[in-house]
């Protein structure tokens, strides 16, 4: 089954009906329901996704008494977390070369490293990072 | 408006997801506050 790298973004729009890319990523999270793909996420990106949530909440984009919930939906998906690199001169090099975050850093190389697409909604990772390089996709581009 | 005349528009500050985890990672590019 191939593998497919989550960026937070992703996991955020399948949680919150009024996310601009929520279709698409609800078509994503379909095909992986289904056992097409396998999803794979960085370590990071449990950290990421709370503060994403928090954030919604503070906004009254979802109550929170609905976050636990939500976590726990993206828990029973078992996302596969992949461990970082056992030495950081990788990340930092994408993050100098690109002028990347740290963050972006591990995604990418992550992505680098397990040679699958990363898919994510942030355009500017997406224009950020050479197509010849890794493998990164636009949610907005998954079919619905 | 809904039925109640509640104004069902989505809040225009909400912002998504993604600025929520641009905002925890920082800006991808140079820092523009930074002389080189």
């Amino acid at each position: 089954m191939p593998a497919v790298i989550l960026d937070t973004s992703v996991t955020v729009a399948w949680l919150l009906p009024d996310e601009p890319l929520h279709r698409q990523a609800v078509a994503l999270r379909d095909q992986i329901v289904a056992g097409t793909m396998e999803p794979v996420v960085a370590s990071h990106h449990r950290f990421e996704l709370r503060h994403a949530l928090v954030r919604a909440a503070q906004r009254h984009r979802c109550g929170w008494h609905m976050v636990p919930g939500l976590l726990g939906d993206i828990d029973e998906m078992e996302l596969e977390v992949a461990p970082g690199p056992d030495s950081d001169g990788a990340i930092l090099a994408l993050c100098e070369t690109l002028r990347l975050t740290w963050a972006d850093g591990l995604w990418v190389w992550l992505a680098m490293r397990r040679d699958v697409p990363l898919v994510t909604a942030d355009m500017g990772l997406v224009r950020a990072v050479p197509s010849d390089l890794a493998w990164i996709e636009s949610l907005g581009d998954q079919p619905i | 408006m809904d039925l109640l005349g509640r104004d069902t528009r989505p809040d225009p500050d909400a912002l998504s997801a993604v600025d929520y985890i641009r905002e925890l990672r920082g800006p991808i590019g140079p820092d523009t506050d930074v002389e080189p």
